[in-house]
């Protein structure tokens, strides 16, 4: 057996994290007087911290603070953030493609999309879902944006059919 | 990104009852922390209440990065923080420093005498919990009350793990030598 006492950290370590300390240790502490008489304070005092009659608060107290809620917009979840980006990354390729349309003719669509339109594609997509975002924060909702697109789309394929029908019909009567 | 669990979703949606749900979930751990780091028991209620409505209010930004206890238990600590330096009240440990003698520390506090109205240890150790710095304070009552780990400790209080178990023994050291200086072993 060791003939030294414990120090006040190897107390407090029997008390609290007894099986961390080194057996000769242990042994000594639990045969020596003086070293017991310590643990016997140490071990009070943990039972008087772990108390916690001092500490209530009204029985009503969640029901309180939850009543002080300011009734705003609730904050968007997880799925509605996720809906919304989906809208705008769908609503952006499809503003491309009727912008396409309009400036280069409904034949582009047929022949594939040239080096630029592709980029240009990537390019507003991407503006297009920033701005979105954007609009968003300031309350602005998704499928209204989605909706614009969606209007822009068919404006641009309606004009260009008128173009092309009177066009053809031009082209008939000559 | 790690996913916000539904309970939290619930909350932000605006589901007032969710949030009630979780205030009960967490006001144990916002009450040890408050309680024992502010003394003004009238300021206590209004803090406590502050902290859940501050949660409230960043729950949006909370990822599951960390424990939501750590989290909340941080955003309390904070608050307390806050309030203690607008009181001016000592927070570190310079107030009693490692240096710093039992017969100094006893000269400051309470003396015997004005304990007659202290019936048990517990109310007695209530007073000395009061008297450590609220740092100390603090890292007792997550330790005791709320067996969180060192590590945990340290994310709500932004020490090292080595800094609270340091200050955690300190903490504790100085409690049982002021209680074992003012009191007989038979009035403990």
């Amino acid at each position: 057996m060791r003939y030294e006492h414990a120090n006040e950290q190897q107390l407090q370590k029997y008390v609290d994290e007894r099986h961390r300390l080194e057996r000769p240790l242990v042994d000594h502490i639990e045969h020596c007087g003086l070293c017991q008489e310590a643990v016997a304070q140490y071990q009070m005092l943990f039972d008087g911290l772990a108390d916690e009659h001092d500490i209530r608060l009204p029985a009503d107290f969640a029901a309180t603070v939850a009543a002080q809620l300011p009734a705003t917009k609730p904050v968007e979840t997880t799925a509605e953030r996720w809906s919304m980006s989906t809208v705008l990354g769908v609503a952006g390729p499809l503003l491309m493609i009727a912008v396409t349309i309009y400036i280069l003719g409904y034949q582009s669509l047929l022949t594939g999309f040239d080096g630029f339109s592709t980029g240009a594609v990537g390019l507003l997509t991407g503006l297009f879902t920033a701005a979105g975002e954007f609009l968003l924060r300031y309350g602005l909702r998704a499928d209204l944006i989605g909706f614009a697109a969606l209007l822009l789309v068919t404006i641009g394929l309606t004009d260009r059919l008128l173009r092309a029908l009177r066009h053809g019909k031009a082209m008939l009567m000559a | 990104m790690a996913e916000r669990p539904p309970q939290i979703e619930r909350i932000l949606a605006g589901d007032h009852k969710a949030f009630e749900e979780f205030v009960k979930e967490h006001q144990r751990l916002v009450s040890h922390i408050v309680f024992r780091m502010v003394s003004n028991d009238e300021d206590r209620k209004d803090i406590c209440q502050d902290v859940f409505l501050k949660v409230h209010q960043n729950l949006a930004g909370f990822r599951n990065e960390s424990k939501l206890s750590t989290w909340v238990g941080r955003v309390a600590y904070n608050r307390c923080l806050n309030h203690l330096e607008k009181k001016k009240v000592p927070l570190f440990e310079d107030h009693c420093a490692e240096g710093s003698t039992i017969d100094s520390v006893i000269g400051e506090a309470v003396q015997p005498d004005e304990y007659t109205e202290h019936q048990d240890m517990a109310m007695r150790l209530r007073a000395e919990i009061q008297e450590l710095p609220a740092q100390y304070r603090a890292i007792v009552s997550l330790y005791h009350l709320d067996e969180m780990t060192y590590k945990e400790i340290g994310e709500i209080t932004k020490l090292p793990e080595g800094t609270v178990k340091s200050y955690l023994f300190r903490a504790r050291k100085l409690l049982k030598e002021r209680l074992a200086a003012k009191y007989q072993p038979e009035e403990l």
